[in-house]
Parts: structure tokens; sequence; C-alpha cells
């Protein structure tokens, strides 16, 4: 299992386990991250800024706090 | 002459998917009068005549969901079952479907007419994406239509479609595609039945029983609330369930069933959508993507914009801003001419219409620019790149990157960059981002920080007043984040790719602003001159002087006529400078430099760029935060203005021994 946060850019994951608050982890079910989605790490901002992610098709950012608590299994 | 039937729409889809442009393009302007009622959420409404029909139009706020992530999601869905909605079109990005269904797979729950409205369709052709319109409809039982919303093609299909819905009444969108699993399923059907058994204890709550089901076995706090009124025992049994499923799945229940409709949408992408399997090439797009969001290019780059924008809004201001103060000069004799010198006159004239003018000159052709400047790069995609940058930093101010923006605006007039504090998504991060906004040098604090310290004192004293302006949005930023109440927000955002922007759309989003903007501030702006004015008239500004004395003389130890200046800064900071110089060489006789001492001027510009945002961004600031809010801004830094600028002042004498 590995957090999105240290996955290596262009690499992927299964989604296994979202450990976010309420609000976060509503906002991000319905953006589609969800245990089973597969997530594609694009790149991270300088300075251990935030993360952005390739899922269901579609680019997202979202800050380097979350994607700590997204945890999946990395894709061969 | 026959009647026109009228038909009530309301655009609903993600944010940035072209809803506004399809709006644009239907009533001709978009019209956000005012907020929706008790909220500080904007509404904006249309309408337009087409084959004897009228349509009002109503634009939704650009949201994901139906629950109640955000205000903005509460307000759309309360709209949507309240009586006013004949049809939904909702809007879609036909690059993005996977994404974007998971919002139609709400709306269709709701189970009114309604269309789809898939845009983008030419970059959905460029990327050789082929998507099946007539399986879509089939599945979900509702038009399904392509539209290319920036050069206007499919609008009048989507009237047309609307009419023929309308006369027939028929197409109620198929709400079978979107059940779920059979365990939710069962859980779901579960509270149908027990709902539907209480129909007339629950008839005042409008929701499609369905709807509500699912909502209230997601445990949707605003709905559990309305069902537990008249039935606590379906309220019971639907914690029952939903804590089986939890148990069952070792899952929380949202994202149980996001899980589902996702799974179905995978389905329906399946049946619907073949994507080309050939490598994208490299576009220029990509080329630009990876330069603004590299390491060093990037951050290059987003300091480069920032300064061209000042620097084209300086030039801009410079050239038209004399150019309309001296048609003011040229007409007022012709009017004294006129009219005579009478009360009247100088009321009207020097109070009312020398405001309007200055409001012109002092703001509005720096809003312009600003506002052009802006919709390009939001338009291009450019601002998603520079929130990601900036992220890290905007975090030590308590709020996430996206807050960038609006700082970034703020530069120019924080007037828009109040205004797009709305982009935050929840009360709290839009107040701390205002809040910091207001605290950001415009153009206007940079002419009186230029044109006295810089001028006078040089500029190395610039750029500590920069610096200390900037600590003080730093300092406030941590505090505000502390005092108000609620958890901060992490950033998530979609990242668009580059596109060329669309020159209609952009010149369409300035004008609709730059309209917004008139009508909320320039009234006020000509009415404080009038005020103004009838003060001198009175002479009541000697008075003000003399009661500003204790603050001004005593305690920051400016000239006693610095009073004056400082209440007309209120109006507009770069009149503070403006009439100093003024008042220095024909009433004193004196130049600026013998008028005041180096430390006075460092004191004023200090003061003049902390002690309040101007009276129009305190009516921005009002309008987006309430009067409260507002006011509560307003103090804080007129106090904090005034403390700071003493402590300096008294600092300097204690050091230099009282020189």
């Amino acid at each position: 299992m590995i957090t999105l946060d240290i996955l290596q850019n262009n690499k992927e994951i299964i989604v296994r386990m979202v450990h976010a608050g309420w609000r976060a982890k509503t906002r991000l079910a319905n953006l589609g991250i969800v245990p089973g989605t597969k997530v594609k790490k694009l790149r991270s901002a300088p300075l251990f800024g935030p993360v952005q992610i390739k899922v269901k098709g579609s680019d997202l950012v979202i800050g380097r706090g979350l994607a700590r608590k997204i945890l999946g299994e990395l894709v061969s | 002459m026959t009647e026109r039937k009228i038909i009530n729409i309301a655009l609903a889809g993600n944010a940035n998917v072209g809803k506004s442009v399809i709006f644009n393009q239907l009533t001709g302007m978009k019209q956000c009068i005012g907020n929706w009622p008790g909220k500080t959420v904007e509404k904006c409404e249309g309408n337009l005549t087409f084959l004897n029909y009228n349509f009002n139009i109503v634009d939704l706020p650009g949201i994901y969901s139906l629950s109640t992530y955000s205000i903005e999601e509460i307000i759309s869905r309360e709209f949507l079952i309240g009586e006013n909605v004949d049809l939904i079109i909702n809007v879609i990005d036909g690059t993005n479907l996977e994404r974007n269904l998971f919002f139609t797979a709400q709306l269709i729950g709701l189970k009114l007419p309604m269309i789809i409205a898939v845009n983008q369709m030419d970059l959905v052709r460029k990327r050789d994406i082929m998507i099946d319109f007539k399986k879509l409809e089939e599945l979900f039982k509702v038009p399904v239509m392509p539209v290319i919303a920036v050069h206007g093609r499919g609008i009048h299909e989507l009237l047309e479609k609307a009419i023929i819905m309308y006369e027939n009444r028929l197409l109620i969108p198929n709400e079978d595609i979107f059940k779920f699993g059979k365990e939710v399923e069962d859980k779901v059907e579960q509270l149908i039945k027990e709902i539907e058994n209480n129909q007339k204890e629950l008839r005042s709550i409008k929701y499609p029983t369905r709807f509500l089901a699912v909502k209230i076995l997601e445990g949707d706090e605003d709905l559990v609330n309305k069902v537990k009124k008249f039935k606590p025992e379906i309220i019971h049994l639907s914690k029952q369930g939903r804590s089986e499923l939890e148990d069952l799945h070792g899952e929380d229940i949202t994202t149980i069933i996001s899980a589902e409709i996702y799974n179905k949408i995978h389905d329906i992408m399946h049946q619907s959508v073949i994507k080309s399997q050939i490598p994208k090439k490299v576009t220029w797009a990509d080329k630009l993507d990876h330069i603004t969001t590299h390491s060093i290019f990037g951050y290059a780059i987003l300091f480069l914009i920032l300064i061209c924008s000042i620097w084209i809004v300086f030039t801009i201001a410079e050239i038209l801003g004399g150019l309309i103060d001296g048609i003011y000069d040229f007409l007022t004799p012709i009017v004294y001419d006129l009219f005579g010198d009478t009360i009247w006159t100088n009321i009207f004239w020097d109070g009312g219409i020398a405001s309007l003018f200055g409001g012109i000159s002092g703001v509005l052709i720096i809003v312009i620019p600003f506002f052009l400047i802006i919709e390009i790069l939001q338009d291009s995609g450019y601002l998603p790149r520079a929130a990601f940058m900036m992220d890290k930093m905007m975090h030590q101010l308590g709020v996430h990157g996206k807050a960038i923006i609006p700082l970034i605006l703020g530069f120019g007039c924080n007037v828009p960059a109040c205004t797009g504090c709305r982009i935050m998504e929840t009360e709290r991060e839009k107040r701390i981002t205002a809040f910091l906004t207001t605290m950001i040098p415009c153009a206007a604090v940079m002419t009186v920080v230029l044109g006295l310290v810089g001028r006078y004192l040089g500029f190395q004293y610039v750029a500590i007043l920069y610096g200390i302006n900037f600590a003080v949005i730093i300092l406030f930023g941590k505090i505000a984040s502390k005092k108000l109440p609620g958890e901060s927000t992490e950033l998530i955002m979609e990242m668009h790719e580059f596109r060329t922007p669309n020159v209609k759309v952009i010149l369409l989003q300035t004008w609709v602003r730059t309209k917004d903007f008139v009508y909320t501030a320039m009234p006020l702006i000509i009415v404080l001159g009038i005020i103004m004015e009838i003060m001198i008239m009175f002479n009541l500004l000697v008075t003000i002087n003399v009661i500003l004395w204790p603050i001004t003389v005593l305690w920051l130890g400016l000239p006693i006529e610095t009073g004056i200046f400082l209440i007309y800064g209120i109006a507009r900071k770069e009149l503070t400078l403006v009439l100093l110089e003024t008042f220095a060489l024909e009433i004193s006789g004196i130049p600026l430099i013998e008028f005041m001492t180096q430390i006075q001027m460092f004191v004023f510009s200090l003061v003049t760029m902390l002690y309040i945002p101007c009276i129009a961004t305190i009516i921005v600031l009002k309008k987006e935060t309430g009067w409260k809010f507002a006011l509560k801004v307003a103090l804080a830094e007129i106090g904090f203005a005034i403390l700071l600028g003493g402590i300096v002042n008294w600092g300097y004498i204690f050091i230099t021994g009282g020189g």
C-alpha cells in the first residue's frame, strides 16, 4: 500500500482506502475517488505542493495533505 | 394576438463545462442581479423569446453533486424541486463524460423533464472520441444533443427540443438505469415503501420518493431533519440500513453509493463511447502546460504575468484617466458659465458629476482592463495552474491555492478581487480570502506610495512599505484562519487543458462583470461625492480635521490638514496624494517636500496603504459577505493602520530622540 503523495509520477494505483474527513471524503467520492478506482499520478507541485492526478479520464489537483490520506495498491 | 407560453428552464452542470457560455448565447447577456434569497450566492436569470414562446432561464451554480457539500448544492436542488422549473438542461463536457455523468445521475433522480447538452463537441471530435448519441438517449430516455457553445452551435436546437418536450410532456428520464446493486437497492426499496406508506405525513417534502430514500440512506443532514420531524421511524430505519451496509462493505455510505453510481456510468460509457486508442500527439497546449508548472519557469511566468498585468493596467489608466479628467476640466467652466455658481451647481457638478468622472477615471478604467486580463487567463485555463503552483504558499495564509486568483486580481483593484473570492468553496474560505484581498496594495495605493515615498524617500523605502504590507497580510491571514470557525479545506479542483481563449466569450464576460460593478458601486460613489461636497459647503471639513487631530497630529505626527485627505482616501485612495499635492502647493504655497517631513510621508503612506479598502471595495465586500463582516474588516483595518502608523512615528521619535 502506498499513499498518493509519495507515489512516483506516472505510476498508477488502485485506491483501497480514503482516510479523509467527511467533507473531503464526500467530495472525493463525488469526483470518483472511491476504493477500486484507478488513479494515476501525473506530477506534484514544487516544494511539496499539491499533486495532480488523472482519474476517470480527467485531471484533478488535490492538496498534499489530502493526497497523504489516499491509499492504494501499486499497479505494475 | 395569442398569449405567449412561458417555459421555465434551469441550466445545471459541473463547473467549467461552458454553462455560462450557453446561458449567454441564449439570453444575450448574463444577468446576475442579486443573490439567492438569504444567501451570498449569485443568482443568474435571463429570458428570451423564441418561436412565440417566452423562455425564463436560470443558470444554476456549477456543482458536482446534489448533496449538502456546499451551499450551492442545496440552493440548486431546492430550486429544482420548486414549482418554477419546467425543464432542466444538463450541460456536460463531452471530453469528460464520466465525471459529468455523475451529476447527471443525480439530476435524473429528480424526475424532471431534461435535455442533456453535450458541450465541447469540437474538442470531442479533435480527440477522436466517438459518442453514440442514439444509445445515450435510449439509455437515459431523454434527448441528448451535441453543442459547441463557444461557436453558438446547437443552441437553437436546444430551444426547439425544449418546445417539443414542453408540448408533449412525455419525457421523464429513466431512473432505473441508476438502480444500485442488490444490497443497496434492497435498503433503498425498503425506505421507498415506508415513505410511500406515509405519503400524507411527508407531503410537504417535495423531493421524489426514490431521491429522498437514497438521500436519507446517505444520511443527508438536511433531508434527514425534514423527515425526522414527521416520521422519526423512517430515519431510524435508514440508520439501521446504513450501518448494515457500512459493516458489509467496510466503507462509509457515501463511498458505497458513489462507487455504485460510477460503476453504472462505467457501463454506460462502455456502451456508448469509444475513445481513440491512438496515443495523443504532444500539442502546444501540452508544452504550455509543462512550462507553466515547471519548478522554476512556472514561478517566473506567474511573476511575469503579475507584473505585466499591473503595467498594462497602469498604462491604460494613465492615458485614459488623463483624457477623462481633461474632459471634466474642459466642461467645468462651460457648466459654470451656463448655470452660474450656485449651491445647486456645486452639489450637482462638483459633487455628483465630479464623482462620476472620478469613478470612471479612477476606478472603472482600472477595473475593466483587469477584468479583461483575468478573463483571458481564466478562459485559456491558466488560473488553475497558478493555484497549483501557489497552494503550498497560500496555506501559510490559512487558505488553499485557489485563493491566489483573487489575490493576484487585488494588485490591480480590490473590487474585482473581492468578487473573485466566489471561487472559494466554503463561506469560511471565501471570507478569509476576501479579507486578505482587501489588504493587497492595489494600483491606486501604488500610485500613492510611488508618488510620495518613491519620489521623495527612495525605492528602498517603497520596498520596506510593501514588505510591511505583506507581513501584515500574512499575520492577518493567520489570525483570521484561527478565529473564523470551521476547518480549513484542502485544495480539490479540476485541471483543464489549455485552450485558445475565445474573444467573444471574454468580451461578453468582461462586459457582464463591468456592468455588474457599475450598478453596484457607481451610485454609491456619486452619492458619497455629493455628501462630501455638502460637507465642504458647510465647512464641516475643518471640523473633521479638528476632530481627527488627536489621531493625525498627536498619535501619527502628521500635519493637521491630512485628516480630511485620509477621509477622502476612503472614496479613492489615490486622492490622498492628489489632494495633498494640490493643497501644499495652492494653499500653503510650498512644495510637498517642505510641507511634510520624510517620516511624515512614510507614516502617511503606510496608513493610506493599510487603513481601509476604498468605499467601492467595502460595497462589494458587503455584497459578498454581508454588512457585518464588511464593517468588521473596515474597522479592523482602520484600527490596525492607525496603531501601526503611530508605532512607527513614536518609534522614530524615540530612536532619534525627538528629531
